[in-house]
């Protein structure tokens, strides 16, 4: 099955409103009146209504690919999950997603998010220079039995290419939801535990979102290093139950 | 525009929240004594934090300049200048109350909005991306 936009129009113009994002981007003298003409302009608002409308179809049309669509197994695959140093001691917590939206959940969405590279980690964290931001690393070793692999998958079955831009093309430019939390949402409804995309900002790279209430018999997050006090050091569907309990 | 104006709706079941309901149950205690006179905002004390003039926080926060000049701040600006407020307490807890980092943050293009700046958003009534961005630093995960 090949999703179809409702409108080739639509397609179009959304590419061609990326590429002149992309074209401002490269200017190292960015101007801000540019930007926010484009922001602020009416194209963009008759643009950001067709792309709604467009939306809506391309979430039916996902839900029924993703229900044909059969699942990999991933791992054993030793990944980097990062955190906010804040939660150092439950690096396997999902307290980050709980309390913030990101790129595949919505805010209270039990989330785990890991690169398969320690430099796409770097690449992905643009402000460095807070004292009270700071970023640590572990690597964690993943086992999952029901991943939504985007890499396995054509480009044009699941409109793909729109998965890998910033979420701001999305909430801000267009004001609409992001396409991926669509996506997110058709996953965990069809029981899916992960989803495997490619960095927005390490292209050719892989992250992977986990989704831990739909783990199955088998699926497991361990830590490769755990160090004391460090809870828990292992997530499976044994001890899942008693861990999401912390977080109602 | 007013800092935090209602986005447009689109159709559908894909909303954006409007930021008055987003930032309902934000806190906003002032954590940051420079930028209070007497307990009203100090606008040219903001000015000076932000590394913007008068002209520019008179947009952000949709009054006039003369307005921000006034001794006395009406309940009306002081509900404007909430919003403000919120964005630049988180900044000063995550930047360790580092003013020069502030300021640098404030003007910095962002690949996260494809090349805006903090000030850009907040002057157009989009201030509710800066807060999203800040909260995500503070509470959320480092992953794109």
């Amino acid at each position: 099955m090949v999703i179809q936009w409702p409108s080739e129009d639509i397609r179009k113009l959304f590419f061609e409103f990326n590429e002149d994002l992309a074209r401002l981007k490269e200017n190292p003298d960015i101007k801000q009146e540019k930007l926010l003409s484009l922001l602020q302009g009416p194209e963009l608002k008759k643009l950001s209504f067709d792309f709604a409308v467009a939306l809506n179809t391309y979430k039916v049309q996902l839900e029924a690919f993703v229900s044909q669509y059969p699942p990999v197994e991933y791992g054993p695959v030793t990944v980097i999950r990062a955190i906010n140093n804040k939660y150092s001691s439950k690096p396997l917590g999902i307290d980050g997603s709980m309390l913030q939206e990101n790129r595949y959940n919505r805010k209270g969405q039990p989330t785990l998010y890991f690169s398969e590279s320690p430099e796409t980690i770097t690449k992905e964290i643009t402000i460095d220079y807070f004292k009270n931001h700071q970023v640590i690393t572990f690597p964690s070793e993943l086992v999952l039995k029901k991943v939504f692999d985007t890499e396995k998958i054509d480009n044009t079955e699941i409109g793909k290419d729109l998965l890998k831009y910033e979420m701001a093309i999305f909430s801000l430019y267009l004001d609409v939801v992001p396409i991926t939390w669509i996506m997110s949402d058709v996953l965990r409804d069809q029981g899916f535990e992960a989803i495997r995309y490619e960095s927005v900002r390490d292209h050719a790279r892989y992250n992977l979102a986990v989704f831990p209430k739909n783990f199955s018999s088998g699926s497991s997050i361990k830590l490769v290093n755990p160090e004391d006090g460090q809870s828990p050091a292992e997530m499976n569907i044994e001890n899942l139950s008693e861990f999401l309990k912390q977080y109602e | 525009m007013a800092l935090f104006a209602s986005m447009p709706s689109t159709p559908g079941l894909l909303f954006v929240s409007e930021i008055e309901v987003y930032m309902r149950n934000q806190a906003f205690a002032p954590k940051i004594g420079k930028i209070y006179t007497e307990g009203d905002p100090d606008f040219a004390a903001i000015c000076d934090l932000i590394g913007s003039s008068q002209e520019v926080l008179a947009k952000i926060l949709d009054v006039s300049e003369s307005t921000l000049r006034n001794k006395r701040v009406s309940s009306a600006t002081l509900r404007k200048t909430g919003s403000l407020i919120h964005i630049l307490n988180m900044l000063w807890e995550i930047s360790g109350g580092d003013e020069k980092q502030i300021r640098r943050f404030m003007h910095e293009p962002r690949i996260e909005w494809l090349g805006l700046t903090p000030i850009s958003l907040l002057s157009c009534g989009k201030g509710i991306e800066v807060a999203k961005l800040l909260e995500g630093m503070l509470d959320g995960d480092p992953v794109a």
